[in-house]
């Protein structure tokens, strides 16, 4: 029954895509509102059709419909509700309806929000939008479809993976992920409007920056939260590790960051409208391999037998995909209009942009080639090889922290006309304390080259990015008589999106202190106590008290009971344990953390004997890990002040025309 | 001054790639069937006298880091929570604590295992790519770079169509209250 | 038509697709087999009755060495594959060994008890003899000749076939 409704509404929302899309290119051929109108009904029917499949989905999971195949891999009785719900998005083809259904979600919006755009963009945007739509309702439909009806139903079902089962982050760092991943179709479908049509007014490049701008917020979130994830459940202490799966969420994230940084050159100077568009075709383009690179198999480990027909039907699509825009841009790059102004001297703001584009541009072709190399070696060599955590450190530090130090000088760079002199008073002070950190840390007996230069470097573009705040706003005050706190809110609230984006850099130089700190700082060791045994790591004593057994009917738990002292004084227990899933043979940990704003105690137990109750425990100490977690909430608090809205005051029908807005940009 | 900081950023860049230990590795073992002879299989004496507990702790991991745990998806021997990296650890501890280099104890997997098993590929044949690939994008994209901002500082110069900044005598004052005065997209409030 | 990119764009998008279409063909199983044509090394082992056995006490037989586990389930399928070449070709001059992966001896016990034993397993302590011969995952299956050389890896299940086919030759 459920099987009939969900795979009727895919059915429906694939007909509407295909409608959609059919319409939108006759509106923009044809130039007829008729046309557009029924394609914008045509989103918003698809977008209902995915939702009703979704919810379709959710119940068959909740009421334990085991006669639904997705329900039958997936589900189980014996899983806690929120799991049940959850379980959505814990295997292939449930994520691919996910990720249909938030694609609808997208597209509804888009159509919503630019009814009132120029019928030169949005019939072209809808097209495209629709076409990306049409091939998920398609997968959904045809070699991913979660809703094959099984006979004879089972009784039970084996539940979902454990992993994902073991901590709440997976209610949200996945859906963060995919609104990333998926969000980024709006952009590449206004980026590919903006190359037929040849136009780049103000109103349309402001809307596409905004557009970007939302599902990079999600990928940071997702990104972020994915580290967080991993650190609290996968028991390694880590929370990156360059597997192709979390390059696969990167490789977007940096060309998208490339391209919030080239949209000010574009808007503002009138330059780099091929490269901004490139940009953002190449960042659909990195979701879609990603997607195909998660999903696909061939990037799986040796010993995973699966082979998902969902693959080769990808590839197909990122083949397509990939000579569409490539043709696109080619056929289409000159027809836009040259820049009216030039870019600026050596030494000026546009310079610093374009050298942020060339580093992240780098960096991504260095991680996508990093993680394609194994396939390149097999297929030129026959042998196997893998590219793993060292080589992307090796090359990956580096440029980071370039882009680090460019995040610490850019603010000070003018825009147009280079004055080195002024410059380089304006960097006497970040520069000093930047020293003065290295200095410091020198002191009190930090060592080690990478993360003192890092130190270092972060700390000037602190000071470079809160002189920033700082002043402007002691101008303003001055000159209007306000406070302080009210002169910063004014100057912040008048350029939103700079500060916004003031705020993102001090989120980053918070993640990036606080990963190089606990990358080179951290006190480990694997431990193997006896009952009342006391150990030391760094400045950490744990005695073990002993283990429990406690059953949750789903799954037992073994735990090992640790008193914690620091410095000598108790500072509470910590209880790692293991978890054994009934249906699973291997037990997954879930290590205990104990976070501090200074450092982090992380205790995960690798084995404990039952009979003679000794545990074997992996202890790490590591500093400052909370700060990459508060950094990437202030990435986010950032990427909100830069897309808070402004107060309307001109009426939309009356906005700025084309060519006006950018006359009147200086 | 821009061409000094690119200059110095290039060649920090190149500094750091040439440092890398990917340069150092020689040919891959060359006898094996010698080693396996030894039921140790491992034919070498150690390189070290055996170290003491935090020092083996601290060595395994970076050993471990280093190597792909063989049933996991990307995984190092290090994070991975499976029972093959388990047993990888167990057994590179042995060989640190025995006093083996991180070398003998690379080349042991690698003779077991093939190349695979270490998760960054020695610099030779096709692998030379992916050490040469991103020194290469940077230094093209740098030329690009330097061609667009020669373009832009040699071309003609218009009047500048800034909006002259409020008198000030101090050219960064000056800026500061040209910037006041502007909301984001450069418009004049 | 600006040939310039497209002439970058074909650069870069023709032998991306085609990387990634290399990687469809492949038997992800084929992981590359270091120690096939070279000695195999030896081991002294206890089995589950703490019979001690040694691989160069087999020295001019052939050998098949099988790593297994209780909890992998393609071990399971390829048991009685096992089982019927032990009965075939035990007679005739070939030694079978189990070799216990990652698991505890009272659970094998059990299995073998349940599923049927024709030769002993034997308990690897820290998964040692393992790692020399490179075993990735279970199920592994080595065939070794008379001359102690291994002469093949399986890696995933092994069937009766394959293992005839290969040890027919050797006798």
């Amino acid at each position: 029954m459920i099987s009939l409704v969900g795979r009727t509404a895919i059915l429906a929302a694939l007909a509407a895509f295909s409608a959609g899309a059919v319409t939108g290119f006759m509106a923009a051929i044809r130039r007829s509102r008729d046309a557009l109108r029924w394609s914008r009904w045509m989103a918003w029917a698809g977008a209902a059709a995915v939702v009703v499949a979704t919810l379709a989905m959710e119940y068959a999971l909740l009421t334990h419909d085991f006669s639904v195949s997705y329900v039958a891999e997936v589900g189980s009785r014996s899983s806690p509700t929120w799991v049940t719900i959850v379980s959505l998005w814990s295997s292939l083809n449930g994520s691919i309806l996910l990720w249909a259904f938030i694609l609808g979600v997208y597209l509804a919006a888009f159509a919503w929000s630019t009814r009132h755009a120029a019928i030169d963009h949005q019939p072209w945007a809808l097209g495209v939008a629709h076409v990306v739509g049409m091939f998920f309702a398609f997968l959904v439909a045809g070699v991913a479809n979660p809703f094959e009806p099984v006979s004879p139903v089972p009784a039970d079902g084996p539940g979902p993976n454990p992993l994902l089962q073991n901590h709440i982050l997976m209610v949200i760092h996945p859906p963060a992920l995919y609104l990333g991943f998926v969000g980024m179709t709006i952009p590449f479908a206004m980026g590919a409007t903006t190359l037929f049509a040849a136009r780049t007014d103000a109103a349309w490049i402001r809307s596409l920056r905004r557009w970007m701008l939302v599902p990079w917020g999600f990928l940071t979130v997702g990104i972020v939260l994915g580290g967080w994830w991993s650190y609290e459940v996968l028991g390694w202490g880590g929370w990156w590790a360059w597997d192709p799966v979390e390059n696969a969420s990167f490789l977007p994230w940096l060309t998208a960051t490339a391209f919030v940084h080239s949209i000010i050159v574009t808007e503002r100077k009138d330059q780099l409208k091929g490269w901004s568009l490139t940009l953002v075709l190449a960042t659909f383009l990195l979701t879609i391999l990603g997607t195909f690179m998660t999903r696909s198999g061939v990037f799986n480990s040796v010993h995973a037998f699966t082979q998902s027909p969902i693959g080769p039907v990808f590839l197909a699509f990122l083949a397509i995909a990939l000579v569409f825009s490539v043709l696109l841009l080619a056929a289409r790059v000159d027809a836009l209009a040259p820049g009216r102004e030039g870019l600026g001297g050596p030494a000026s703001r546009e310079t610093g942009f374009l050298l942020n584009n060339l580093l992240f541009t780098a960096f991504t072709f260095t991680v996508l080639l990093g993680t394609v190399f194994p396939l390149v070696n097999e297929s030129l060599t026959g042998k196997q090889v893998s590219v793993g955590e060292p080589y992307f450190n090796r090359f990956g530090a580096p440029l980071g922290l370039i882009i680090v130090f460019l995040m610490a000088i850019g603010p000070a760079l003018p825009w147009g006309r280079s004055e080195p002199g002024q410059l380089l008073r304006r960097l006497v002070v970040p520069a000093a304390v930047g020293l003065v950190t290295v200095g410091a840390c020198l002191a009190l007996g930090l060592d080690g080259a990478w993360p003192l230069a890092t130190f270092g470097i972060a700390a000037m573009a602190l000071v470079e990015t809160l002189q920033e705040f700082w002043i402007p706003a002691r101008v303003r005050a001055r000159a209007r008589g306000e406070s302080m706190a009210a002169a910063i809110a004014g100057v912040v609230t008048r350029a939103r999106r700079r500060y916004g984006g003031y705020v993102v850099h001090i989120g980053v130089i918070m993640i990036v202190v606080a990963h190089a700190a606990a990358m080179a700082y951290t006190s480990r060791a694997t431990l193997t106590f006896r009952p009342g045994q006391a150990e030391q790591v760094g400045d950490v004593t744990l005695t073990y008290q002993g283990a429990r057994v406690e059953d949750q009917g789903y799954r037992l738990l073994k735990i090992a009971s640790f008193a914690v002292q620091r410095d000598g004084r108790p500072a509470g227990v910590v209880e790692p344990r293991l978890n054994i899933y009934r249906r699973m043979g291997q037990p997954i940990g879930t290590p205990a953390v104990r976070s501090r704003l200074d450092e982090d105690l992380y205790v995960s137990l690798v084995n404990l004997d039952m009979d003679d109750q000794t545990a074997s425990v992996d202890v790490l100490v590591r500093p400052l890990v909370w700060w990459l977690w508060f950094g990437g909430g202030v990435m986010v608090l950032g990427t909100l002040v830069a897309l808070w809205p402004r107060r309307r005051r001109v009426p939309a029908a009356a906005r700025v025309p084309a060519g006006a807005a950018a006359e009147t940009g200086r | 001054m821009t061409r000094f900081i690119l200059f110095s950023a290039w060649l920090a860049f190149a500094a750091l790639l040439i440092a890398s230990p990917a340069w150092a590795g020689g040919p891959l073992i060359t006898d094996i069937t010698e080693q396996l002879k030894q039921p140790t299989h491992m034919d070498e004496p150690p390189a070290y006298a055996p170290p003491d507990t935090a020092v083996v702790d601290q060595r395994t991991y970076e050993i471990a880091r280093k190597m792909r745990c063989p049933v996991c998806q990307g995984e190092s021997v290090a994070e991975s929570r499976s029972e093959a990296a388990i047993a990888f650890r167990e057994r590179i501890r042995e060989l640190v604590a025995a006093g083996y280099s991180e070398q003998q104890i690379t080349d042991y997997f690698i003779d077991r295992y093939g190349e695979w098993i270490v998760l960054e590929p020695k610099a030779h044949g096709v692998s030379w790519l992916i050490y040469v690939g991103p020194g290469l994008a940077v230094l093209v994209g740098l030329g690009v770079v330097v061609v667009r901002v020669r373009g832009a500082s040699s071309a003609p110069t218009e009047p500048a169509p800034r909006r002259e900044p409020p008198a000030a005598d101090d050219p960064y004052r000056a800026r500061i209250l040209a910037e006041l005065g502007e909301t984001d997209d450069g418009r004049d409030a | 038509m600006n040939w310039k990119i497209l002439a970058v764009g074909a650069v870069i998008v023709v032998p991306l697709v085609a990387v990634l279409a290399s990687g469809f063909g492949k038997d992800p199983r084929g992981v590359s087999n270091a120690l096939e044509g070279r000695k195999a090394p030896d081991f002294t082992l206890l089995d589950l009755d703490g019979q001690p056995h040694r691989l160069s006490d087999e020295a001019g037989h052939p050998v098949v060495i099988n790593y297994w586990a209780t909890w992998c389930s393609p071990c399971r399928q390829e048991h009685p594959h096992l089982l019927k070449a032990a009965e075939v070709y035990g007679p005739r001059g070939v030694a079978f060994y189990g070799v216990l992966y990652g698991d505890e001896a009272d659970k094998a016990r059990d299995f073998l008890a349940t599923h049927g034993q024709a030769f002993p397993t034997l308990v690897d302590e820290g998964d040692r003899t393992a790692i020399d011969y490179g075993v990735a995952g279970v199920p592994e299956t080595y065939v070794i000749d008379a001359n102690g050389t291994i002469v093949r890896k399986f890696i995933g299940p092994v069937s009766f076939g394959e293992l005839a086919a290969l040890l027919e030759p050797m006798l």
